[in-house]
């Protein structure tokens, strides 16, 4: 509608066409942001007039509201990014709307300039973030699906706690196969979404952290007789074996040798 | 529409096309010569609250989106100016065009001719036309919006200041047995008025805004939800009264209305804008449709339909749908259209796809393996 | 803006072997030179840079498929609606602000696929549940147009409610109307009824339902296209206004019953009292019930009809006799039926009362207007009840994934646009089953319903958009959080040797894709518009970087 009605605004927004704003995934916003975007719109159908009967706007808002969270953690302005919900009609609001946010901000200064941070830091920061989002949609799968009241958006906010995201990322698991107990049965490295273990035969099986999505696959395939797998909070994995130790020596093997 | 002849399942209407002075197939909606054009007429489709040009484009979302040349063009009318011939680069403007005939053969009828909001200028009571800052519910639907005379903002003609006291008056020539009057319920003001309130109040949170009616007709799906959305806003009052609209301030251009309390009494109260929630007409041209056609209409001048089959006139092969089967609402309208289709189905179902043909694509090109050769079409 | 500009830009693109500029990219001659294009230069991506999607996008996907090319090739950037229309003063912003549009549109061109619609088959005949006025309409307008319908009714006779209704305001004869579709339905020869018949289950998809039921007539299995629901309503039993508990307190229909048969109790009345909004426009049920208003006006008319000395009095909260009908409600006013308007937190009272050896009913009633409280002696008192949603609603509901509004009617898939289709496809509805309302609307949009039905079965099949979501089974652990969100029931995890997984059902899917953002792990994606899709065009909005090779690298 603004189009059509050519009502002007400021030309510094790029619009991405997804079906549903519910299609936002966390991970687009923080990616946006590496790209040095230095704000995030999400324009949405309005709260209850969802297209599709999923109502993917309630759940491309808690998506923000956790994600403003999120920035306020790694230190942006959460002000960066914004969600409105609007139909087919509202054009002079979404006109409104992106005038008032690129205003916002120019004032705030581009994205981490602005927070003080250098450059590195920030990707490094942000990075960070990405990698984690498989852990974060796990973690807060349950209350990314609460129908929030339309009604009281000043409630909103509260929504997520920066307590909470602190809990969250104090939280982080490892997941840490114990090479004495691994009897390289290969079941976790199938079953692992990722590929992230390495798993030769007859060898103690390796969890590669840096492709490791912590979804804990590894912890509920691992057969109950060995219990090779370990979540770990707070501490750091231990390196893996040296590659000459890896080797299982199975005592029925010998047996029949 | 010209002349209709045959029956159901043959019939030959002529239609005469008015021309728009515009080439469609060469006029790309630049609006080049609307820019240009001297001539400003009183904007039709903003209820002439704001001004247009004479050549222009109808509304925002016209389909198709170019232009057409008023009558009230200096060309048309005395022969001069022809501006926008010249700065129209796409050679688009066609002073040359005639009405032109069309003759069409079609088995079954659909007519949809839509309604005639009321005039309340047929009864004096109402000021329209009189007090600046009395409007109708139609004016008021073209404030309200963004391509509206004032993009999108609640301002009032007298002095261009956004009311913030606004009144609406129900029933404006529905439910009434007087001379210029309609006596059926027009059954969309109700819930439009709610609507008009309800968006009111989201441009304006401050607006203080009265509703005076007798009776709520929230009788569709979810209007009884609807309006109690729009009742309980801070600042809206609905009053069960009829009312006069008294006096305008010769200075302020207010305007009091007077109307029953509760307790027998009566008030005055001074608004800044009064909408009149109009009702609904049968459509302008009807009796001569009816004629045309052959159709009979009922005593309130609305298509005559069968009393169980609504979407059923008076002769075999014409249908009807929308409101001028008498006042009803939008979902009403569509299922109803739906239900007028069926019945030309039901009527032509013996030649059904007789006129059909399928589309043949070439063979689709396998495309894997090679790297991505890009075209890409710019459109001035 | 500076066109030329942005086709000289669009030329340094990677991957660029054609660029040309249009003076109405949608027109015939520009979508021909399109097609000729993609032969001449052996194109695989297309991009046009103009307006919407929303209008557009089909005519150029049209154009590929005329050139041989996958139509899921085709990328819109939208530099009008989006730019030049929107920064028409800043013309120089406008014009970069649309090469980058472009930018962003060919890394995604680079990463799309060729996806497939995939036809479906259609069933041409058609389950209609419901007996009453409005399925019976559906069924014979559908029957009359060439298909086969089935026609099930849970009672063991057709006519639905209508069997209790007997004229019209306009005082039309119900009744017989009613006895001649029925006897039209048992005529036509492409319409199969199965009385008291009951929902044994249903699976499949629109073009393709299996509905299995049990009927006086044995259990049978029902394939059909398309599904109509009009299970109608039921009439609301109240506790109050001692109902049930005196023979002088009815119910509107109740009342008909006797006027239609001419009751004593009718003729020889003195006094009738009829309360309006009884069990609508409460707490519990908070809507209008839409035709008790005119219904009573109805009733009040007729009963002055055969008995012109009966006093009648409408105790009511907003007369609702909207359009034609409120001429009849002033004939009842003028021929002395009393209105009086009571408030909700002031509703009228009801007692036995013995007055000279004679049993009445005394109502007291607040009058707002001559503001005392009146009461009134009446001899019948007649409950303008509720029209409520019946309880087998929900079950149909679940079965045919057709949703329920706040109220338990049947909910449309959009009020104004699509009010007799389902979100679901290939399921629709009509009549009071949808909401309360009266029988030339409910033939309305029976009719409404039936060529809504029609749109569908008189084509062969039916064609499935190619961006719906897949599955990676690999990539998927099983947690569940796509199916639990996915209203459409597309996704339905399953076991596999590998543990539980996703499985999609691609029919099903509409394509909002909300399931690829709540996936952990990646492994579900809505196609053509990937994770790695929207990414490119992410970064691709990054002036700085060297961007396009990396996409390009991904690509290929």
């Amino acid at each position: 509608m603004a189009g059509v009605s050519r009502l002007q605004y400021t030309p510094e927004i790029r619009i991405i066409r997804v079906m549903c704003s519910g299609r936002v995934d966390l991970a687009f916003v923080f990616r946006a942001f590496l790209n040095k975007m230095d704000g995030v719109y999400i324009g949405g159908c309005r709260l209850d007039e969802c297209n599709y009967t999923t109502h993917g706007n309630y759940h491309a808002l808690t998506m923000t509201l956790l994600a403003k969270r999120i920035m306020e953690h790694i230190g942006l302005y959460p002000e960066r990014l914004r969600i409105e919900f609007m139909n087919a009609s509202m054009g002079q609001y979404f006109a409104e709307t992106v005038n008032e946010m690129v205003k916002k901000i120019k004032e705030l200064g581009p994205v981490g300039v602005g927070e003080g941070m250098s450059e590195e830091e920030l990707v490094r920061r942000i990075k960070e973030i990405l990698r984690l989002v498989p852990y974060i949609k796990i973690v807060k799968r349950e209350k990314l699906k609460t129908k929030l009241d339309k009604n009281s958006p000043e409630s909103w906010n509260e929504f997520f706690t920066a307590e909470e995201i602190e809990n969250l990322f104090k939280e982080i698991p490892s997941y840490y196969i114990e090479p004495e107990k691994c009897q390289a049965c290969m079941t976790c490295a199938r079953r692992c979404p990722v590929d992230a273990i390495d798993s030769k035969r007859g060898m103690v099986h390796v969890i590669d952290q840096d492709k490791c999505i912590k979804c804990g696959t590894c912890l509920d395939v691992c057969p109950p007789k060995f219990r090779a797998v370990t979540k770990l909070i707070g501490v750091n994995v231990p390196p893996p074996p040296p590659e000459e130790k890896r080797l299982i020596k199975r005592e029925k093997e010998k047996e029949v040798a | 529409m010209s002349d209709v002849e045959g029956e159901a399942g043959d019939f030959r209407v002529t239609l005469v096309k008015k021309p728009r002075y515009i080439r469609e197939d060469k006029c790309t909606g630049c609006t080049t010569c609307v820019e240009y054009c001297p001539v400003k007429i009183p904007d039709p489709f903003n209820q002439e609250i704001s001004k247009n040009k004479a050549v222009h484009i109808y509304f925002s979302q016209a389909i198709p989106l170019i232009t057409y040349i008023d009558e009230n063009c200096l060309y048309l009318k005395e022969k001069k100016c022809k501006i926008c011939e010249a700065v129209c680069k796409h050679e688009a403007i066609d002073f040359s065009a005639k009405p032109e005939k069309v003759e069409i053969n079609v088995g079954a009828i659909i007519l949809s001719l839509g309604f005639e909001p009321y005039d309340p200028r047929l009864r004096d009571e109402y000021k329209y036309g009189k007090f600046k800052n009395v409007v109708t519910s139609m004016d008021y639907e073209r404030i309200l919006s963004s391509t509206g005379p004032y993009e999108g903002e609640i301002r009032r003609s007298s002095d261009l200041r956004h009311p913030h006291k606004i009144a609406w008056v129900q029933c404006v020539g529905s439910r009434q047995v007087i001379e210029g009057g309609n006596s059926y319920c027009s059954t969309v003001c109700c819930t439009y008025t709610q609507k008009q309130v309800i968006l009111t109040k989201d441009h304006d949170p401050e607006a203080e805004c009265v509703v005076f009616h007798n009776d709520i007709r929230s009788y569709g799906k979810d209007f009884e939800r609807f309006f109690q959305r729009a009742e309980v806003l801070p600042n809206v009052r609905f009053i069960r009264s009829y009312v006069n609209i008294l006096k305008e301030d010769p200075v302020t251009n207010n305007i009091t209305i007077r109307y029953s309390t509760p307790d027998g009494g009566v008030k005055d109260e001074e608004f800044e804008m009064v909408v009149l929630s109009v009702g609904l007409c049968p459509p302008k041209g009807a009796s001569l449709v009816a004629e045309k056609f052959g159709i009979e209409l009922n005593e309130h001048r609305f298509c005559k339909v069968d009393s169980f089959v609504p979407v059923t006139t008076s002769k075999k092969g014409i249908f009807v749908s929308g409101a001028f089967s008498g006042p009803i609402d939008i979902p009403e309208s569509v299922f109803g259209s739906s239900g007028a289709a069926t019945k030309c189905g039901e009527l032509l179902n013996y030649r059904r796809g007789k006129l059909a043909t399928q589309r043949v694509y070439p063979e689709e090109r396998d495309v894997r393996g090679e790297e991505p050769k890009v075209g890409i079409f710019v459109c001035y | 803006m500076d066109v030329p500009s942005v086709i000289e830009y669009a030329w340094r693109l990677p991957n660029v072997v054609h660029a040309q500029g249009q003076l109405f990219s949608c027109s015939t001659e520009s979508t021909k030179q399109i097609m000729e294009a993609i032969k001449e230069h052996g194109l695989n991506r297309v991009i046009v840079a103009a307006c919407t999607p929303r209008t557009h996008e089909p005519t150029f996907r049209d154009s590929l498929k005329e050139g041989g090319l996958n139509q899921y090739f085709f990328e819109f950037a939208n530099i009008r609606e989006h730019c030049s229309w929107v920064h028409s003063k800043e013309k120089e912003e406008a014009t970069d602000k649309s090469k980058e549009l472009l930018r962003m549109s060919l890394a995604r061109a680079l990463l799309l696929e060729p996806l497939q619609e995939f036809e479906l088959p259609v069933d041409k005949r058609v389950l209609v549940i419901g007996g009453g006025i409005s399925g019976m309409t559906c069924a014979l307008s559908i029957a009359s147009q060439g298909f086969d319908v089935y026609l099930i009714e849970k009672e063991r006779e057709l006519g639905g409610l209508a069997r209790r209704i007997y004229y019209t305001i306009e005082g039309k004869d119900v009744q017989s109307y009613l006895r001649d579709l029925v006897k039209r339905v048992y005529s036509e020869p492409r319409i199969h009824v199965f009385l008291g018949a009951k929902i044994l289950s249903a699976t499949g998809y629109v073009g393709n339902f299996l509905t299995k039921i049990e009927s006086e007539r044995g259990v049978f299995e029902i394939r059909h296209g398309a599904t109509v629901i009009a299970t109608g309503a039921q009439e609301f039993k109240p506790n109050e206004y001692l109902y049930g508990q005196s023979d002088k307190v009815l119910t509107g229909l109740e009342l008909e019953e006797l006027i239609a048969k001419r009751d004593e109790r009718v003729i020889s009345a003195g006094a009738v009292v009829m309360i309006q909004c009884v069990g609508s426009r409460t707490e519990e049920r908070n809507y209008c019930s839409r035709v008790c208003c005119s219904e009573s006006v109805k009733n009040a008319l007729k009963l002055k009809e055969i008995n012109p000395n009966v006093d009648i009095y409408i105790l009511f909260r907003d007369m609702r006799t909207y359009g034609f009908k409120e001429d009849y409600y002033r004939e009842a006013s003028k021929k002395g039926v009393r209105f009086i308007r009571y408030e909700p937190q002031k509703k009228p009272s009801v007692k036995l009362v013995k007055e000279s050896g004679k049993e009445l009913i005394r109502v007291t009633v607040f009058d707002p207007i001559l503001e005392k409280t009146l009461e009134i002696d009446a001899d019948l008192v007649s409950l303008a009840v509720a029209v409520i949603a019946p309880e087998s609603n929900k079950e149909i509901s679940l079965l045919y994934n057709a949703q329920l509004g706040p109220d338990d009617f049947f909910k449309e898939a959009h009020v104004k646009l699509r009010p007799v289709d389902f979100s679901t496809d290939g399921v629709y509805l009509c009549g009071i089953a949808h909401y309360p309302k009266h029988i030339d609307e409910a033939i309305s949009q029976a009719l409404g319903a039936a060529g809504r039905v029609i749109t569908l079965i008189s084509h062969d099949t039916v064609i499935a958009s190619g961006s719906v979501c897949i599955v990676d089974e690999k990539r998927c652990m099983g947690c569940g959080a796509c199916s639990e969100i996915c209203t459409y029931g597309a996704i339905e995890i399953y076991e596999t040797k590998q543990g539980k997984k996703a499985r999609m059902n691609p029919v099903l899917c509409k394509g909002c894709g909300l399931c690829n953002s709540k996936c952990p792990t990646g492994a579900i994606q809505l196609q053509h518009y990937r994770d790695e899709q929207l990414f490119a065009q992410i970064d691709a909005a990054n002036p700085e970087k060297e961007i396009l090779e990396e996409v390009k690298k991904v690509a290929s």
